[in-house]
Order: structure tokens, then sequence, then C-alpha cells
């Protein structure tokens, strides 16, 4: 059945304008537009690629590349691709203080005006627990010792190399708990009669390859309570 | 009967009239029916007349930072975490609120940030501004040209 | 007699009016505080943060006006019952929350509950012995009408 003819022309029109309506197609074409990594407890940085390739016919430069934390590196060959050539933007990821489940995105710029979102996403396996990493003594309350306690994840032996306290005043000892030689009791003895904090780093070798991380914990007696911070005015 | 339940109609039906029209006229009446924060957030106009003291932990980047932050802000992050948390910690007391910001409402890394005090430190005590920097910067008087 | 009905009429307006007005001025620090005694779903606060105040402020009005006074006395009875039974809970919970009951906030934790609790207890006596003392609304028509 054929169409009334006063409805063919504005339907053409509308094909029209729908097809110019459209942005340009953007010449860089991403393989895909997610990466996933995952980072087992003991390492400290992962790698992974988006790999792209250039589906216009002219060449393209890649201007500019926003990741949105400091923590995933990105690098690039070179930074122009021939039409049909193909490409490669690393990605460094390092976890740093970072656990479980964590998304970024990263912007890439192109020469044409058109940006590229790009979704990264990192399972990283916690390597250790701590139920407190900060202890500290009231004005006024007894300088009885108090202890830390770190468990480090399951199936990652790990030993303790050093224990050492920013201020000496303050003495750090440290025991294995348990059976499974994956937990460490942390003891802080405060100084009588001194006001400060300190920072006890704890080296540990985790793995069979003994690879060194270190972690911090803070002990602190407080001085008598000051008027502290006032609420900026707005 | 009857004129105590039309006194006390009249009553709650005027209030009602003068809060919509609060809601219809008054900015914050809207804003706060259209985006209200969670409860582990707090809105600037609350933070501010909190009765004890404040700490203010910035979230976002170093450069950020530098280009402005709320005064008297500790800037925490999770790349830098190791070196910065000392500074707090020697500067937090309890019974201190502490709230967190990052650019605006969108952002992650002031979640991820009290998230990490709560769940580490045991502070109690943590809450993210609603609307970050954003919110705040709109909050300052524009400085007049001389 | 009539004066001291008189003056405790005025003193119970004035705490309403005064309360309802400063809650209008910082909606954002009421919806903080009804979040701290977690009574309520986060979807609802904000309805209430932005209703209540006028119905304060138009019960401390309505107590001023003879026409009224019965119903708005019957009002801040009901609501003083909202609050303590609001407060009450949070006690018994052990939950920290904040009084936003005259826009700076004051938080109420451990004994301080007690002296909110007696506040609220008061304007309730108060507002019954108010009511015991107003004459019953067919009194009242019939004085209308001579």
């Amino acid at each position: 059945m054929s169409r009334p003819a006063a409805t063919v022309l504005p339907l053409r029109l509308a094909a029209l304008a729908l097809v110019a309506a459209l942005p340009a197609a953007a010449a860089l074409k991403w393989d895909s537009l997610e990466a996933a990594v995952q980072v087992r407890a003991e390492e400290t940085a992962a790698n992974t690629s988006f790999k792209f390739v250039n589906a216009g016919d002219k060449p393209i430069t890649i201007t500019g590349i926003h990741p949105g934390c400091g923590c995933t590196i990105p690098s690039l060959a070179k930074n122009t691709y021939a039409p049909g050539e193909r490409g490669e933007l690393r990605i460094l990821f390092e976890p740093r203080n970072r656990e479980g489940l964590y998304r970024t995105s990263i912007t890439v710029a192109t020469d044409d005006a058109a940006t590229s979102t790009l979704q990264f996403v990192a399972d990283i396996e916690p390597l250790v627990s701590f139920d407190t990493r900060f202890v500290f003594w009231k004005p006024g309350e007894a300088r009885t010792p108090k202890h830390m306690r770190l468990t480090f994840a399951e199936g990652h032996p790990a030993s303790i190399a050093e224990l050492t306290s920013s201020d000496t005043r303050f003495a750090v000892s440290f025991t294995p708990v348990g059976e499974s030689g994956r937990e460490f009791d942390i003891e802080v003895v405060p100084p009588a009669e001194v006001i400060n904090y300190t920072v006890i780093t704890i080296r540990a070798l985790i793995g069979d390859a003994k690879a060194e991380r270190v972690f911090n914990v803070v002990a602190r007696t407080l001085p008598a309570a000051s008027a502290g911070q006032q609420p900026p005015k707005s | 009967m009857d004129s105590l339940r039309r006194s006390w109609l009249g009553i709650l039906g005027i209030a009602s009239l003068l809060a919509a029209a609060a809601c219809a006229f008054d900015p914050r009446a809207r804003t706060l029916l259209r985006d209200p924060p969670a409860p582990d957030e707090i809105l600037l106009a609350a933070a501010t007349v909190h009765p004890g003291p404040l700490l203010w932990i910035d979230a976002r980047s170093a450069t950020e930072f530098a280009n402005g932050h709320i005064p008297e802000s500790i800037p925490l992050t999770l790349d830098d975490w190791d070196s910065q948390i000392v500074e707090l910690l020697a500067r937090w007391q309890p019974g201190m609120r502490v709230i967190v910001y990052c650019d605006d409402r969108a952002c992650g890394s002031s979640r991820s940030v009290a998230e990490k005090l709560r769940r580490e430190y045991q502070f109690d005590d943590v809450l993210i501004l609603h609307g970050g920097w954003s919110a705040w910067k709109k909050s300052q008087p524009i400085p007049q040209p001389r | 007699m009539k004066t001291l009905d008189w003056l405790l009429r005025l003193a119970l307006a004035g705490v309403f009016i005064c309360a309802a007005i400063l809650k209008i001025a910082n909606p954002a620090a009421f919806h903080a505080a009804i979040l701290t005694y977690r009574a309520l779903p986060e979807s609802l606060v904000p309805v209430l943060a932005l209703w209540l105040p006028w119905v304060e402020l138009c019960t401390g009005i309505a107590l001023l006006w003879s026409n009224h006074r019965r119903a708005a006395l019957w009002i801040v009875a009901a609501l003083n019952i909202v609050f303590l039974a609001a407060l009450a809970q949070a006690a018994w919970r052990g939950l920290d929350v904040v009084c936003g009951c005259f826009g700076r906030p004051a938080s109420v934790r451990g004994a301080g509950y007690l002296e909110y609790l007696a506040r609220d207890l008061a304007f309730l006596l108060v507002a019954a012995w108010l009511l015991r003392r107003e004459p019953s609304s067919r009194q009242a028509e019939r004085a209308r009408n001579d």
C-alpha cells in the first residue's frame, strides 16, 4: 500500500534532519571501552591496555588523556596514527591505599574534536587489615600500653621485619598471635609525661618472594582539649 | 466540637499553604526537596552552625588544593594517605566532627576517604559535605572590584 | 489567675514562634537534626523539615487568638507528645541526637536528654493546664451568643 503523497515529503525531511543531526562518528574506534584488572594482595601495580584503531580516512592525533585519579598512569607509544593504524593506550594502575572494587574513568581527546570516555575497574585484594591504626591517650587517662592488631590476608604468609617508632620515647614491640602466622599484636607503651604523637612504621615481608611492604600506624598522647577549629564563617 | 475541628484544620491548612509557598519561593527549601543530603552527608548551612569543633578535610588533588580550599582544611587523598594522615591525627581531638569534601556532588573520593577514616581509624563523627567545594564557593561573597 | 493564664499563653506562643522562625531561617540545620533521630524514612525527612516549622508558627499565633486557642493548645500538646516520643526513642537507642529545637543545634547525649525531656514535658503540662482552664466549647458558644 503506497503512502499518501502528503506524508512522503515530511518523512524524507525528517530522515535528512536525523542524519544531519548525528554527531560526526569519532574516527578513533576502541576495541572495548572498558577494562578490568585484578590486583593480588602482594602486587603494588597492575597493567592493562585499551586497544584502538584509526577508523577514519585522515590521520588522527591524540591531544589529551585525562585520568580520573592519580592512580591510573597512561602511556602511549606515539600520538599520531595513520588511517587504519592500530594503537594501544597502556595503563599502569597503582592501587596505593585502595581496596576492593575501584572504578574510575579516563577521558581521551583527539584532534577531531571528539572525546572518548574509557571505564576502568580494579578489584584489589586487601593485603592487611587493622582493628585500628590509631591509638591515643586522653589527658588524665592512665598511660597504660595500648594494642593494635594486624591481620594479613589468607594465603599471604608474612612476617614483620622491623618495627620503628618516630618518637623513640614511645616503646613499640610486636608478638605473633594465634596459629595462623598471619596475625600480629603491636604494643605501644607511651612515655609518662610527654605530649606528642609518633608514627610507627611496620616493615613487613610478604610471601615466598619476601616482597617488602611498609605500613604506618600512629599513637598519640593528647594535650588538654583546646578550643579546636571553629567552623569557618561562610 | 465542630468549631474546634474547624480551628485546627484551619491552622494546619494555613501552615501547609505557607510551607508550600516557602517551597515555591525559597531556593534553600527547593534544593532541600530536590537534592536532600544522605544520612552521612551534611549541608554547608548545617555544618557552619555546628556547636562543636570542626576539622575540614580536602579530598581533592594537590593542584586543586593549592588553587583554593576551605580555610584550615587538611588535604587527605588515598594516593598520599600515609604522609597526609599524620597531620590529621596530630590535629584531631576526641569530640571533633570531621567533614570531608571534594569537587561537587558526583565525586567519590570524599566517600572513600570518609569510609577509610571510619573503618581503619574508628572515627565516629565523619560526614561528607553535600555539594563539596562547589557548594562552598557558591556560599562565598563575590569579592567586589576595587 | 486570668493574668497567669495570659502570661503562660504568651510564653508558650513566644517559644513556638521563635523556634519556628529559627527553623525556617535554616532548613538545612533542622533537616540535619531530624536525620539524627533516625525515626523516619529518609525521603520523608525533607518534607517534615519544611512543614513542621510553619505548623509551629501558625500554632503560636493561634494561641494568641481567642477563637482558636483551644485548637492551638491541642496542637501544642500533640506536638510535645511527638517530641517527647522522639527524644525517648533516641535516648533508649543510645543515639547521639541534635536538638534542632531553636535553629542553633545542640548535641544531646547521655544526661543531656533529661534536660530536653523535662523541657518538653513542662510545655506539655502548661498546655494541658491551659486547656483545662479554657471554657469548654459549649460555654464559649453560649458566651458568644449572649
